[in-house]
């Protein structure tokens, strides 16, 4: 138990919406907030909304906003006396929050020992076990084994600064081990999250591959090449559920998050309630992930992820132990703010009474920079125009303006847009008509496929699993009608006129190149 | 003004040179970008369109090229390499995520032009095959 401790100046070590969302937490809450950013950021939203902003380093996140030391340093400069660190980068990194803590500030998040406990994804499994909560079968562990490949040679190429991590020529009996749980299973990076570093082997000739690339990608984005095994459930919900934890030992559960629709183990779509939990199993769900928490000694907010069969029976799956990138669809449908419960449970407060169920269907699309017709390949290059939805029961969340670098550097998310309803079919409704809204140009984005995802009937009847985008097929975009050729003619001839001699390279930001558009109410 | 549309090929004439209602144009390079009724277009003037396509009929064997900007995180192959359709040349990573760039066809590897580590552009020549 701590007494409150009124916060003064929160650093947020994050960038994009993420920052910006806390940053706008903070003011709401009265609390100065200071932004950090890399060189590819400087001119990025998220500073300009700041009470004061530090740059870290060049835009290498290992540089800038992975380093522990730089983030210190500007927190110490600016007189910071609490951290708050967004999702993703070190938000779940132990040493970040003990470094952050012993240098006097509040750590605006779980305490190390807790995120140790449940950050590792092997160490949480066998704590949900103990707890007695089912868990996926499997966790066949394959630690730090430097230096040699699985196929038995020696990996010659590699050496230099950085050197990865192969597993040794299977050990005795782990490989019949990770076979007797049956094919198809799924390697996972242990320290992993946010699907990053997962692959699904279905042939037994593709399983060293597999476990060599979960490493690199592992050791690349966490630091750590730890990966282990369990068996692929086909076809499971995934399920995860919104707790907090105060100082005083109170944990409570906000409802459950749906997010079966996800591609290459990115989620996509999410939503706030599932159209397939009942309150009965909501409630234990809830009582899962509660228990789950305080067997940790969690304090603050986290989620603990489940598979959900059709059977009803559901597995623990992982828990967070930070912030969700999908908290919104949660704020919506309770009528919550996660961010500003997370700055009253930093510093000290309990709980306030909390809503016991949603109130409201939210769906929350995420938007990236990719292109859905060219393999979804990520995108890079300048959004030359950006243009956000509004509306009733519409939400932005997003950390880009038009002009701004879409940075190859960094995550390829550009923002997330909510829609709420009185229930789901009003939500979609409105989250279709806000998608089709929104102006991304300069940069290919995924847009119009979240749109028709959204209208996909297996989507509309709810009917979600974590498969679904696999199989389903969707249509191609429209060709594009007369006014879109008019359009482009208009712009391409102007700039012929304009360019003269002094074109300028990449068509921004010459005067002349500033977005046409009209208003559509003709 | 005749404009090819880059995603379906569709060519056609504009008929008008106005932005029309509803449409958000701007103009990147010698690319046309339109946003209009939910949807993302990028065009371009047939002029420009054909000159790229005759530029990439002149080369012989395509080398293979970065699929996007990032970072070289595996060389599969070195000089003389000998390769079957599909195996993975080069993996590429950005934003977190991983691509591998493989081999369209069967034959030997003339030049390999990045090393791990490095940090390439899209388009980037990667690999020159015999």
């Amino acid at each position: 138990m701590t007494e409150p401790r009124r916060l003064g100046r929160v650093l947020v070590a994050n960038r994009g919406e993420i920052a910006v969302r806390v940053l706008r937490a903070c003011r709401t809450a009265g609390v100065a907030a200071v932004a950090v950013y890399s060189d590819a950021d400087r001119d990025a939203r998220h500073v300009a909304l700041a009470d004061a902003a530090v740059r870290l380093g060049p835009a290498p996140a290992r540089e800038s906003y992975l380093s522990i030391p730089r983030l210190l340093a500007a927190a110490k400069e600016t007189r910071c006396d609490a951290v708050h660190p967004g999702y993703g980068f070190l938000s779940e990194s132990a040493d970040f929050a003990r470094a952050v803590m012993n240098a006097g500030m509040i750590w605006i998040g779980p305490p190390p020992e807790a995120m140790e406990a449940m950050g590792s994804k092997i160490s949480a499994r066998e704590r949900m076990r103990a707890a007695g909560v089912a868990v996926v079968p499997g966790a066949h562990v394959l630690g730090e084994e430097p230096g040699i490949s699985l196929n038995g040679k020696e990996d010659g190429g590699r050496g230099g600064a950085r050197r990865v991590a192969l597993p040794r020529p299977v050990a005795s009996g782990t490989f019949e081990e990770i076979l007797s749980l049956g094919l198809p299973v799924v390697v996972k990076a242990s320290a992993g999250g946010g699907g990053k570093g997962m692959r699904i082997v279905r042939d037994v000739a593709s399983l060293p591959e597999a476990i060599a690339s979960c490493r690199r990608e592992a050791l690349a984005a966490f630091g750590d090449s730890t990966v282990y095994v369990e068996k692929y459930l086909d076809s499971p919900r995934h399920i995860e559920v919104q707790i907090l934890g105060d100082t005083q030992g109170n944990v409570v559960a906000l409802g459950e998050r749906e997010c079966s629709l996800q591609r290459r183990h990115q989620k996509v779509i999410e939503e706030c309630p599932s159209p397939a939990v009942t309150p009965d199993l909501r409630a234990r769900l809830q009582k899962a992930a509660c228990d789950a928490a305080r067997a940790a000694g969690y304090v603050n907010a986290g989620t603990v992820e489940f598979l959900l069969e059709p059977s009803g029976a559901f597995y623990f799956l992982e828990m967070n132990t930070r912030l969700q990138v999908e908290h919104p669809v949660t704020e919506e449908a309770f009528g919550v703010d996660l961010v500003a419960l997370q700055l009253r449970i930093a510093a000290g407060e309990p709980l306030p009474e909390l809503p016991s169920g949603p109130s409201a269907h939210a769906i929350e699309a995420r938007v990236y920079a990719e292109d859905p017709e060219g393999g979804f390949l990520p995108q890079a290059g300048r959004l030359l125009a950006w243009v956000e939805p509004s509306g009733p029961g519409v939400r932005v969340d997003s950390g880009v303006t038009a002009g701004q670098a879409v940075d190859v550097h960094y995550d390829p998310m550009l923002a997330k847009i909510v829609a709420k309803g009185r229930d789901r079919e009003e939500a979609r409704r409105r989250l279709v008509a806000a998608l089709g809204e929104t102006v991304a140009l300069g940069v290919m984005t995924n847009l119009s496929w979240l749109s028709r995802l959204l209208q996909a009937g297996p989507v509309v009847r709810g009917e979600l699993h974590t498969a679904l985008l696999e199989t389903l097929v969707l249509p191609a975009p429209p060709p594009p009608p007369d006014e879109v050729f008019a359009a482009a003619a208009s712009v391409l001839s102007r700039a012929a006129c304009a360019a003269g001699g002094s074109s300028t390279p990449g068509g921004w930001p010459s005067p002349f190149d500033t977005p046409f558009r009209m208003g559509g109410g003709a | 003004m005749r404009l090819r549309d880059l995603r379906t090929g569709e060519e056609r004439d504009a008929a008008s040179l106005e932005v029309p209602a509803g449409a958000t144009a701007v103009r990147d390079g010698d690319v046309a970008w339109v946003s209009y009724r939910g949807e993302t277009y990028r065009l371009s003037s047939v002029s420009t369109a054909r000159a790229r396509r005759a530029a990439r009929g002149a080369e012989e064997t395509p080398p293979l090229e970065a699929p996007m900007p990032g970072r070289i995180v595996a060389v599969r192959v070195a000089a003389g390499s000998a390769v079957a359709k599909g195996d993975v040349l080069v993996v590429v990573e950005a934003m977190k995520m991983e691509h591998a760039v493989r081999a369209a066809k069967e034959g030997a590897v003339k030049r390999v032009l990045v090393s791990e580590g490095q940090m390439v552009g899209f388009g980037d020549v990667l690999v020159e095959m015999e």
